[in-house]
């Protein structure tokens, strides 16, 4: 080995070793930072579905207990559709729950307790509908129980997991970009060594050119450079997609969040009279989340229509300046009308066209993330390539010279 | 569950609860003029005072009713006498009267309950507000208005009445409130209107028949209430608080209390909504419910007097009693409706 290894044609061969060495592992990283950034790039994928999921059960969990303080507020039997609708987004939110336990991984313990939760709000609400039925007052105190249940059980536990969900998505953009890192990095390196060690013979041999190892460099450079084209196309198609239709899904999905919880503060300030300061001020909170939330959507994709809450914030105005005059009755008229000048009527419009923009985002979200991951696996492979030829390119080229030896 | 745990307070947080609601009332142990006629004063007095010393574990002494006076509250239940002129025709209010100002502004702002069955509740068929309470107030308003319809309800929790009172937010406040000489101090009540007693409901098939017998058992009961005092006269049963009555039943329903301590009136509307639940034991107390209002509209308070004496003698007291109350809730404490008592003599004299 001593022997092999001493001498000129030694150091040649030793040169040799380290040039195919280098670019073979130049070629490895760069297939597995493909393989890294693919599989990031899907987790982050997995995880803006996983946010999206999360988003539905809070809509449909607010929008339960929306329809059920709407009912209360209109008082006698509830009309079957409402409770048909209650049902279905009962059943909804409980499915949803489901998938958003398939998709959580280990914080799946924390669903134990929304799910309680939720047959606790459940079975409040089903204590509400019985007394109401009966015209006895204690119905509200299981109305408010149910609300308790679902704002302090359920409400919270998925915000969390949002909050979480969001730190998971960042997480795999930060290791996305990593990879990008290392391709650059080992290239770099490979491509310094080959020019190293072509210096140094062009001054030994006083042969200034050793086509094979210039193949060499030059396919070590065209792996860089294309490897990292294609990091930068793929990176800026992530980045298109999640600061365009993901933060649009996020913001459209709390401005829908914010919305429904508001039209329920809304009925529960005419359930109590005048007895619930606390309720306004959150009622006004909710709608300043709802008009930023739609701010930061029409920013990430420019929304067809931005004045979704126009028509709802004017009849929410006018129902409290009824309920602040004192004319409760004419206040609670307005809120539950069926009429197209009501606040219902306004407040379906506002649901509508946010969930069909909310729909067109998140299919936008999905088939980008799509699209920004196709063919990287195809790039880490040629990567891989170019590396082994370049390494066979490498030792032939320098072979050649301690060949002149023998 | 987390619901129970968060309202639920062990006997020593609600001795010290009870202290912080009735803070500045230590001087009540020297409060009312409670004589044989009026027990329930002196006992509430006695509880009072083990409360407001924040004492975990009063006295046993104090437990026996010692009767103190105050010459400066006088009676609880003597109110400002209503003069010829506080009747005035409906629509011609006095110049510069409180009265005046609520027509001014078109209605009578009140405050009460929306879940307490038969007094003050909201019918969740009608979604209006109704009861004995009520029909008080609709006679305010038609006395103001000739309508009893200019009332806007303001719904407000049993701690909350005060408040509304102090502030402004409201005219009257009707709400199963009792009179007393610590409530005085802050607002002014109209003369009593009825005359009720705190009492226990338990199961029907439990074997508690009152508060001595509930050592270390879960008894809910409102905030701010006259029920909670006579409460911390026992503290080793376990006070669950709540803010408003019909949370009581629905704990009691799901079997997270044992019982519920609050007046006969409450708890008769109670029982009404719930076949399973009986009211048992002696009135541990006498609740003279009167109609609170601002203690600096005295013209207010003799105007809605004169609004009651009528009351009690044109039969709408008894055609209410009749309504909300006769069938539900028997005067004496034993069990059977005794047909429909006379209305509380008022007494004057401040």
């Amino acid at each position: 080995m001593r022997a092999y290894l001493s001498g000129t044609p030694g150091r040649l061969r030793a040169a040799a070793v380290v040039c195919a060495a280098t670019v073979l592992v130049f070629g490895g990283v760069g297939f597995l930072s493909f393989q890294l950034r693919s599989e990031a790039q899907s987790t982050a994928h997995d995880q803006t579905e996983q946010v999206v999921r999360v988003q539905r059960a809070l809509t449909q969990a607010v929008q339960a207990d929306s329809g059920s303080t709407d009912a209360y507020l209109r008082g006698g039997l509830e009309p079957s559709a409402q409770r048909a609708e209650y049902d279905a987004t009962v059943s909804a939110l409980s499915r949803s729950l489901v998938e958003v336990c398939e998709g959580t991984g280990p914080s799946g313990e924390r669903l134990d307790s929304v799910n309680e939760s939720l047959v606790l709000y459940a079975d409040a609400t089903a204590s509400a509908r019985a007394n109401n039925r009966q015209g006895f007052p204690v119905g509200s105190a299981y109305l408010r129980q149910a609300s308790d249940h679902l704002r302090k059980g359920i409400v919270p536990e998925l915000e969390t997991l949002t909050h979480s969900g969001t730190g998971r998505v960042d997480d795999s953009f930060d290791r996305a970009r990593w990879s990008g890192h290392l391709l650059l990095l080992f290239g770099l390196t490979a491509a310094g060594v080959l020019l190293h060690v072509q210096w140094r013979l062009a001054r030994r041999t006083r042969r200034v050119l050793n086509l094979p190892l210039l193949a060499a460099t030059v396919g070590v450079l065209v792996a860089l450079g294309g490897g990292l084209g294609m990091t930068a196309v793929a990176q800026q198609r992530m980045d298109d997609v999640r600061e365009g239709p993901y933060a649009a899904t996020v913001a459209l999905s709390r401005a829908r969040i914010a919305g429904f919880d508001a039209r329920a503060l809304e009925s529960l300030i005419l359930i109590a009279r005048g007895g619930a300061d606390g309720y306004e001020s959150r009622l006004d909170q909710r709608l300043d989340q709802v008009d930023q939330a739609l701010d930061e959507a029409d920013r990430a994709v420019d929304l067809p229509d931005t004045d979704l809450t126009a028509a709802w914030r004017g009849v929410h105005e006018r129902i409290r300046a009824l309920d602040r005059a004192g004319d409760w009755d004419a206040a609670v008229e307005l809120a539950t009308t069926g009429s197209d000048t009501g606040a219902a009527a306004a407040f379906d419009r506002f649901d509508e066209s946010t969930q069909t923009e909310l729909s067109r985002q998140s299919a936008l979200m999905s088939s980008g993330f799509d699209d920004a991951g196709s063919g990287l696996d195809l790039v880490g492979a040629a990567v891989l390539l170019l590396g082994v030829l370049a390494a066979a390119a490498a030792w032939w080229g320098i072979s050649l010279r301690w060949e002149e030896y023998r | 569950m987390r619901h129970a745990d968060v309202r639920r307070a062990c006997p020593a947080l609600a001795l010290a609860l009870a202290g912080t609601a009735l803070a500045g009332t230590v001087l009540l142990a020297g409060c009312g003029t409670p004589g044989p006629s009026d027990p329930g004063s002196a006992r509430r007095t006695t509880a009072t005072r083990a409360s407001a010393g924040k004492d975990p574990a009063p006295d046993p002494a104090a437990s026996t009713p010692a009767p103190t006076v105050d010459t400066r509250c006088g009676s609880p239940r003597a109110s400002y006498a209503p003069e010829a002129r506080d009747r005035p025709a409906a629509g011609k209010m006095p110049k510069g009267s409180t009265m005046e100002q609520i027509r001014g502004r078109g209605r009578l702002v009140a405050g009460v309950s929306a879940d307490t069955l038969l007094f003050g509740y909201r019918n969740p068929i009608t979604g209006a507000i109704e009861g004995f309470d009520v029909d008080m107030l609709k006679a305010v308003s038609r006395a103001i208005f000739g309508d009893d319809r200019e009332i806007q309800y303001r719904v407000v929790t049993p701690a909350e009445r005060i408040g509304v009172l102090t502030s402004g937010e409201v005219d009257i406040v009707a709400s199963t409130m009792t009179a007393t000489c610590e409530r005085w101090r802050q607002i002014s009540f109209s003369s009593v209107y009825f005359e009720a007693g705190q009492r226990v409901l338990v199961r029907r098939d439990s074997t508690l028949k009152n508060l001595s017998q509930m050592a270390g058992k879960k008894v809910c009961v409102s905030q701010s209430s006259t029920s909670l005092s006579t409460l911390s006269a026992h503290p080793r049963v376990e006070a669950v608080q709540v803010s408003l009555q019909s949370d009581c039943l629905a704990l009691f329903q799901q079997g997270r209390v044992e019982g519920i301590t609050s007046d006969d009136t409450v708890l008769a509307g109670l029982v009404a909504q719930d076949p399973y639940a009986v009211v048992v034991g002696p009135k541990l107390t006498d609740e003279p419910y009167a109609l609170g209002m601002s203690a600096k509209q005295t013209d207010f308070v003799r105007f809605v007097n004169g609004v009651l004496e009528q009351v009690r003698e044109d039969g709408t007291w008894k055609a209410s009693y009749g309504r909300w109350i006769a069938d539900r809730l028997s005067p004496t404490g034993t069990g059977k409706a005794a047909g429909t008592p006379d209305p509380p003599r008022p007494q004057y004299g401040r």
